[in-house]
């Protein structure tokens, strides 16, 4: 049955633990990985590529098999049809931009002039016509990026592999360039695994998100998904939720009562027992009077750090709960608040979700 | 690799954020002592190289030179060294390039041992290394003996001189090499290597090229090494003139009889050994470089932009 889906399936044992991950991602589909540094995420991807053997598993791109411990199948990198965005783009230095996009074209002896073609088609998608015939020194951290995706795709490969692309671009830039990227990945058509720190990336570049940790994949949603029901504090210090694990009290009153250590929370739910609580940072009113409001939890607390958002302000508020909150700058110049100040902040019941 | 126009860029740019007194050069008149003694240091100090050949520019009574006998003499030696230090040069790079290779990229048990043997004539004194050869293949050496009885005696030959050369020089064309290979970076193999390319490829377009300029470095230390070669070539291949005699041997012998005819053959050699270092630094400037002068002209260029 001809399949144009990835599969990966592989064990290896790393340094510190164990690397151990199953996945598919379908031709056309942008799957990223996300995962703090050291968690395997790039000896997954060399073992994708066939740089690194893993110990077990089986890796198809499409219908071509080119791992499998069973059949003892390792198919060598150079034959493997393959993508790879590296970190730092590894560009041949000593060769111009038109030469490194044709360097895979060339190795696979196709003809001078489809060669040619290709490249040039290649250069004008990416709009980097101009640099055909500079030398990657030359060229600034996006460019750089642009001329590695482009060498990476030239032969159409099976794969694509992108190792933290936006890792060593400056902080203006990356933003433009994530956009960029995210709309060139969608039009590939190929399937793509892109490896990130970064949840910011996952989330403006892949609609498929799958979270690593040590060595393996916890998680697996939509960004919607993860958002609304982190399920792991980690998770949840990826999208910046307040995140909390507790114990919902059985009882009849509607919205119940969640011990969290000290404190208690109220939320809408039908769960019992062992729960894990959150709720938006933007979620948190902050008032410098007692709110007397309708919501239910109400915690009054000290202003520990002020960071900004970039059009919204966020406080860390050390309450009974440790509570992040955003609130808008207006609000902030009216409260007049700094480092120190006291505060209420109050979330609403109905704000406050709970899942196992 | 040299980052010399890189950094000459860099240095000359005054950050505009700075306070103008940090964004200027240092002005003359802020130079340490310290580095003031550095300078008068190193100006002694090329006084002290220099003073000597232009000493001998000066002093070289190039009559001497029409005589027929010197004439002849110059001729061969000058000849003799030519041919056996390219020879020597040509050995190196089809033996040494294997070996630094794999010293630089292939991890073995007791690589570095042998990193360490292969380094060992570098402190060597070559007369030792002449002793040494003529102990194995001399006459009546090791290997030797047995090569004589097969018509293949090596000693007093010119084969000699170029093995007397090449275990003495080969050594800097090695260590220049294993540096160059070593500092290749691995990730640019990786990629090529998911670019669908095999080693040989690999070698080809990627190793080489990017190692063009040690190598070339390296063989030019070599060939110098050669051509001077005294020691090891008086030792085992002996000063036969116009067989094994080459121009330092030449220079040597003819000092002991004539002061005057010694000081012209040094004059000779050092005016060829000047036009080679000459040819070679223009060759190995990194701004020769397409891909080096761009990243130094990109240094120049960013500063544009930014200002």
């Amino acid at each position: 049955m001809p399949s144009d889906t990835t599969t990966v399936r592989l064990h290896k044992t790393l340094r510190h633990f164990d690397l151990d991950v199953d996945f598919e991602v379908a031709a056309g589909e942008v799957a990223v990985v996300v995962g703090p540094s050291g968690a395997g995420k790039t000896s997954a991807l060399n073992c994708i590529a066939g740089l690194d053997s893993p110990e077990s598993g089986r890796i198809r791109l499409g219908d071509h098999t080119v791992f499998d411990s069973l059949s003892r199948v390792d198919v060598r990198p150079e034959q493997r049809e393959v993508g790879y965005v590296f970190q730092d783009y590894a560009l041949f230095p000593h060769l111009t931009v038109r030469s490194n996009v044709g360097y895979g074209l060339r190795a696979r002896h196709r003809p001078a002039d489809e060669t040619r073609s290709r490249v040039d088609s290649l250069l004008e998608m990416l709009r980097i016509r101009d640099l055909a015939d500079a030398y990657p020194g030359a060229l600034s951290g996006g460019e750089q990026q642009r001329v590695a995706l482009a060498r990476a795709v030239a032969m159409l490969p099976k794969a694509l592999l992108l190792d933290e692309p936006l890792a060593a671009l400056d902080t203006t830039s990356r933003r433009h360039v994530r956009r960029e990227l995210r709309d060139l990945l969608r039009r590939l058509g190929t399937a793509v695994i892109l490896v990130t720190h970064d949840y910011e990336d996952a989330l403006v570049l892949g609609r498929r998100i799958l979270v690593m940790e040590r060595g393996r994949i916890s998680r697996e949603g939509t960004h919607e998904e993860l958002l609304l029901h982190p399920r792991s504090r980690f998770v949840a210090d990826f999208t910046g939720v307040n995140y909390y694990e507790g114990t919902a009290e059985s009882g009849g009153d509607k919205p119940r009562r969640i011990r969290v250590g000290e404190a208690v929370l109220h939320a809408v739910t039908d769960l019992e027992g062992p729960v894990s609580v959150s709720f938006f940072p933007s979620d948190v009113t902050v008032s410098t009077v007692d709110p007397r409001s309708s919501a239910r939890n109400v915690f009054r607390g000290l202003v520990r750090e002020v960071s900004n958002l970039g059009g919204r302000l966020r406080l860390q508020v050390d309450a009974p709960l440790p509570v992040v909150a955003d609130i808008t700058p207006d609000a902030y110049g009216s409260l007049a608040l700094s480092e120190g100040t006291t505060v209420y902040v109050a979330i609403k019941a109905t704000s406050v979700r709970v899942s196992e | 690799m040299s980052t010399g126009p890189v950094t000459t860029a860099a240095a000359g740019e005054p950050l505009p954020e700075d306070g103008p007194g940090a964004a200027s050069p240092p002005a003359p008149s802020r130079r340490s002592l310290l580095s003031l003694a550095g300078v008068a240091v190193t100006l002694a100090f090329a006084a002290f190289l220099v003073l000597p050949l232009a000493a001998l520019y000066f002093h070289a009574p190039l009559k001497v030179l029409k005589s027929a006998e010197c004439c002849w003499l110059v001729q061969q030696a000058l000849l003799l060294s030519l041919v056996t230090s390219l020879i020597t040069t040509a050995l190196t790079f089809l033996v040494g390039t294997p070996v630094a290779y794999t010293l630089a990229r292939t991890p073995f048990r007791g690589r570095r041992f042998v990193e360490a043997l292969v380094e060992l004539p570098l402190t060597l004194p070559p007369v030792v290394a002449g002793v040494a050869l003529l102990l194995v293949f001399g006459r009546r050496g090791y290997l030797g003996a047995y090569l004589e009885q097969a018509g293949l005696g090596i000693s007093f030959t010119q084969t000699a001189v170029v093995m007397a050369q090449f275990v003495v020089a080969s050594p800097y064309y090695i260590k220049a090499a294993t540096g160059a290979f070593a500092m290749v970076p691995e990730n640019l193999l990786r990629a090529s290597c998911t670019l669908g390319a095999g080693p040989c490829r690999r070698l080809f377009t990627v190793i080489l090229p990017l190692c063009r300029r040690g190598l070339l470095a390296g063989l030019a230390m070599t060939w110098a090494r050669a051509i001077g070669e005294f020691g090891a070539t008086i030792m085992f291949a002996g000063s036969f003139p116009g067989r094994t005699q080459t121009m330092p041997l030449a220079i040597l012998a003819t000092m002991n009889e004539n002061l005057h005819a010694g000081i012209v053959l040094a004059v000779v050699m050092l005016t060829v050994c000047l036009l080679v270092f000459v040819v070679a630094r223009r060759l190995l400037q990194p701004t020769l470089d397409p891909f080096m002068r761009r990243a130094a002209g990109r240094a120049a260029g960013g500063r544009d932009r930014a200002l």
